[in-house]
């Protein structure tokens, strides 16, 4: 049985991203790892933004994951590759790693966008909300 | 009494003017009309001067003035003489007139030097047919004018309508009630009260002359009124404080009508403030909450596709029987070791023992990627039936922050509000004065307390004299040689018991009236009839006025309503006394809005039928109202004009002026 990784990583260009997302954000602010983690991972598979990682730095140990946030992580890879891809757990979690790489800029960039990031950020998610639902 | 015509000559604007007052068949009103400025105040003073020998509403610019017509001034050569006169021409029922003339020398040294006043000269002339003329001068001439209105109640007859706003603030229950006693001439009575007394103390001690019994009886008495007397002065002192302190409470009520209460805004802020920074907290936290949605759900909103498209991945699969069906594999277990059915508690027989060990079998051999799949189904099943609820949640926490926001905002506003209402007022002066208040109000309390031992006190001593006069009256009754003594203080007493008892009970009757009266007035010129309920005038003569919820609110009404409060009282006070002398008002609607106007003329033209009246009216308060009820009955009508140069007024038309 495949060994499964014992921590995520993030390319070590993204560290400093991360750092002032949680330290400068308001809405960031005292936020545990892998939350910052798990939102850029989802803002880059929304946008499929997905980017190979240069130089790896770790950033959450898989032990803080809870079901469901691993469940998050599977549930990309699959759609990202194939079920197959299940079958090497290392390769899930750089799947996931990729993503979280492309979405971090992307958050940034919202972030930087004019006006109220919590606005902008809650009338995104309301519209992603009516458009599925 | 009325006014015939007045003359003024060189004083202040008045260089020569003459006015008559005709009398007309049923209504004794004159209308005098001017811009401001014109010398209506002056006129008033005029009068004043005349009959008192001091002017009154003076304007602080006139102040700086003399006396003395300033053209005239300007026109005399160095070292003239210039007279400034007066002359009141004053008549009665029968036709006998009296001429008032006050004069005074001004001496004008040069003619940009202040002119020098010389002495006064007042001569009364009584012209009574049958009867050669009269000249009185010193005090046969101030007699005259007590006859016509004293000094003491003048402000009851010519005053000032500017100055009515202010009229309860001067006159307290003691003056009011001096005024009434002056104007109904109950000063006779009082006199023979403190005569009776002073014949009776006088027989009394006479007839302690041989007795010595007697004579102890009398020391005792002598004592007993020493101390009353003493109680009654110590009252009057109490009561003069508490009135003294009522007036400054009304003053500085009247102060801090306008001011904040600092205390209480302070008070408040405080508190605003402090439950703003709670209402922040709270918003805070939910704000906070609020993130905590927007992140979660962001990741099962975003990822929404990716979760749906695994749950169906593993519903294909399990359709293909590449999965078991999802069951609890810890649960299996223990069915298969304890070989009963957990679900109907029952042992397993055999067919169902061969199904559950086929089922876990089956599990077992599940690939890597089956168990996988297995795995995350459960969570994935949980994220997507959450991130349905993304909008309540959402919409929820929202409502109670924007609670919150406006809970925090009506008390920033408030905090503002607080914080200008506080910025335009001193506050130094404000807490001074609120500071005063409270002095005054326990200078108050402290002497009303005062006062009610002080009555107990009196009533017992008095009680203690009537016994002693009692004791007093059986010793000299024993002597028949006092028999005409006894008849004699006897009388003096019963006579002095009744004098004071006729001037109690005519004050009381007087009071009554006047209250009756004023409240009449007052609820015929004021036009919110719902407003208030009822005028009394309690035994001290100090007036009240009550609202509909049975409040006491004299100190709170408008100006505009307590001026037509203190016309009603002084129109009262005219009419109950029978003082038949004539009223003089200079802008008597300055402060009245034109709802009150039509009902104050109305009022005023039914009293002209007993009374003369004479109103010095600016052009603004002779509106047509009030000229829809003056103009076609006024017995005379005349416009006061100033001449070029503002130092001239000319008595003319109205239209004129």
């Amino acid at each position: 049985m495949p060994e499964k990784p014992d921590r995520l990583y993030i390319d070590q260009s993204d560290v400093q991203r991360f750092d002032d997302l949680e330290k400068n954000v308001r809405m960031f602010e005292k936020r545990q790892k892998k939350e910052l983690f798990l939102t850029a991972m989802a803002i880059g598979w929304k946008n499929e933004a997905r980017i190979p990682m240069g130089k790896r730095q770790e950033f959450v140990r898989m032990e803080y994951l809870r079901p469901e946030d691993e469940a998050l992580i599977y549930a990309v890879a699959i759609s990202a590759e194939s079920v197959d891809v299940l079958a090497d757990p290392l390769k899930v979690m750089q799947i996931a790693e990729e993503y979280a790489h492309g979405g971090i800029p992307l958050l940034i960039a919202k972030i930087n966008q004019p006006g109220s990031f919590e606005k902008n950020f809650e009338k995104e998610l309301l519209d992603n909300f009516n458009e599925l639902f | 009494m009325r006014i015939d015509s007045i003359r003024l000559c060189n004083f202040r604007q008045h260089q020569d003017t003459f006015i008559e007052f005709p009398k007309a068949q049923e209504f004794d009103i004159h209308i005098m009309v001017g811009r401001n400025g014109s010398g209506k105040t002056n006129l008033l003073s005029a009068i004043n001067w005349c009959f008192y020998g001091k002017e009154t509403s003076v304007s602080e610019e006139s102040e700086k003035l003399p006396l003395v017509n300033v053209i005239s001034l300007k026109e005399a050569n160095d070292k003239t003489r210039l007279d400034v006169a007066v002359i009141i021409i004053v008549s009665n029922e029968d036709g006998e007139k009296i001429e008032f003339k006050r004069s005074q020398k001004f001496f004008a040294e040069h003619r940009t030097a202040k002119p020098i006043p010389g002495d006064q000269e007042f001569i009364v002339t009584a012209f009574i047919r049958g009867h050669n003329d009269q000249v009185l001068k010193g005090e046969r001439a101030t007699q005259k004018v007590r006859n016509f209105v004293p000094e003491r109640i003048r402000e009851f007859f010519f005053f000032d309508g500017e100055r009515l706003d202010t009229y309860f603030m001067n006159a307290t229950g003691t003056k009011i009630r001096q005024a009434v006693k002056d104007i109904s001439q109950l000063d006779l009575l009082e006199t023979l009260e403190r005569r009776l007394d002073e014949i009776h103390r006088e027989m009394r001690r006479a007839s302690s002359d041989h007795n010595p019994k007697i004579k102890e009886l009398n020391d005792k008495i002598i004592m007993r009124e020493q101390i009353i007397e003493a109680l009654q002065a110590g009252i009057r002192k109490s009561n003069s404080q508490i009135e003294n302190a009522e007036e400054q409470l009304e003053v500085l009520e009247k102060k801090l009508r306008d001011m904040p209460d600092v205390a209480v805004l302070e008070n408040e802020r405080e508190k605003r403030v402090q439950q703003k920074k709670n209402k922040e907290a709270l918003r805070d936290n939910k704000i906070i909450e609020k993130h905590n949605i927007l992140i979660e759900y962001a990741r099962l909103l975003f990822l929404r596709k990716a979760i749906d498209s695994s749950l169906d991945l593993i519903r294909g699969k399990r359709e293909t029987k590449e999965l078991p069906p999802p069951i609890d594999t810890k649960l299996l277990q223990d069915i298969i070791n304890e070989q009963i059915c957990y679900i109907c508690g029952r042992p397993l027989d055999e067919e169902c023992k061969n199904y559950v060990c086929n089922l876990g079998e089956n599990i077992k051999q599940t690939s890597f990627i089956g168990q996988q799949l297995m795995v995350i189904e459960n969570p994935l099943h949980r994220l997507r039936d959450k991130s349905g609820e993304f909008d309540k949640k959402n919409s929820e926490i929202t409502i109670v922050i924007a609670e919150y926001e406006q809970e925090i905002t009506a008390h920033e506003k408030r905090i503002n509000a607080i914080d200008q209402e506080l910025a335009s007022f001193s506050l130094e002066e404000v807490r001074s004065l609120q500071k005063q208040r409270k002095d005054f109000e326990t200078i108050r309390n402290q002497q009303r307390e005062k006062l009610g031992g002080q009555k107990r006190d009196l009533q017992s001593a008095i009680l203690g004299k009537e016994d002693l006069e009692k004791k007093h009256k059986l010793e000299l009754d024993k002597q028949e040689k006092e028999k005409k003594r006894v008849q004699a203080i006897s009388f003096c007493k019963r006579a002095h018991d009744i004098v004071v008892s006729t001037n109690a009970s005519i004050m009381e009757q007087i009071r009554s009236k006047i209250e009756e009266r004023t409240k009449e007035f007052f609820f015929d010129l004021v036009w919110k009839k719902e407003t208030f309920k009822n005028v009394t005038i309690d035994k001290q003569f100090k007036l009240h006025l009550v609202d509909r919820f049975e409040f006491e609110c004299l100190g709170s009404i408008s100006a505009a309503e307590r001026e037509l409060m203190a016309l009603s009282f002084t129109l009262a006070l005219h009419l109950v006394s029978g003082f038949d002398s004539p009223l003089v008002v200079d802008t008597p609607l300055s402060r009245v809005s034109d709802d009150n106007r039509a009902n104050f003329a109305r009022v005023l033209k039914d009293v002209s039928r007993q009374k003369q009246i004479i109103l010095l009216f600016t052009f603004d308060e002779y509106s047509d109202e009030v000229q829809s009820h003056l103009e076609t009955i006024s017995a005379s009508r005349l416009g006061l004009e100033v001449l070029p140069g503002e130092r001239i007024t000319k008595i003319g038309d109205i239209c004129n002026a």
